[in-house]
């Protein structure tokens, strides 16, 4: 009963359109994985209070959250980098290269943060 | 609608606690925390489809988003990550 009704729950809040897919440019991207990143952990803070999921439920959702959100900060930063960068090159006052590189590293932490989304997901099923 | 058969099924699950037999109470415990899951998974949805909002509008506006949006998000997750990671299983026990 307990099953279904978590399923249930989360069922609906799973109907949402994916962020990340209609985000155009890294920076949304980043933002938008952010963002759901933080709503899993919402939810997640909701579960471990509630005193009828098991405790090994709990830890791993923990444990899921640990690892995904240094990625996750790091991948703020490189995104706010990013954005600084960018001005400065639009201002002609940094190489267009510094920009290129920029968004190859927010790039790489983002495909390293996504897969750690979808674990932080799969532990609140 | 889905607001109201949680608060219906939290009610409900509460007065079978409080007044109903015995043999009930388990009932309404489970009632209570289904209508408490499916509020938060609303909530949850809501997260997802104000972000997705948001987003949609970056699109349309041909922007990033700004440090003020980023501090706000930052926020957010500060405080769940907190709450989660403050869980101590002994406690639980």
């Amino acid at each position: 009963m307990k099953r279904i009704l978590l399923i249930a729950a989360l069922v609906i809040a799973g109907c949402a359109t994916n962020p990340v897919s209609i985000a155009k440019t890294n920076e949304q991207r980043a933002y938008a994985a952010y963002g759901t990143f933080t709503a899993l952990e919402e939810r997640g803070a909701v579960l471990i209070s509630l005193s009828t999921v098991p405790v090994n439920a709990k830890l791993a959702i923990q444990k899921a959250d640990k690892k995904a959100k240094p990625i996750a900060d790091t991948v703020l930063e490189l995104a706010r980098t990013v954005t600084r960068i960018r001005v400065q090159v639009e201002a002609g006052a940094e190489p267009v290269d510094k920009l290129n590189i920029a968004n190859a590293n927010l790039v790489t932490w983002l495909n390293q943060l996504l897969p750690l989304i979808d674990k932080l997901k799969g532990e609140m099923k | 609608m889905i607001s109201a058969i949680a608060s219906f099924m939290g009610t409900l699950g509460m007065v079978a606690q409080l007044f109903g037999p015995a043999k009930y109470a388990r009932v309404g415990e489970l009632l209570g925390l289904g209508g408490q899951l499916i509020s938060q998974g609303e909530a949850g949805a809501d997260a997802l489809h104000d972000l997705t909002d948001d987003i949609q509008a970056m699109v349309a506006e041909g922007r990033d988003p700004t440090d003020d949006e980023w501090s706000a998000l930052k926020a957010r997750s500060d405080a769940a990550h907190a709450a989660i990671q403050a869980y101590d299983p002994d406690a639980d026990a």
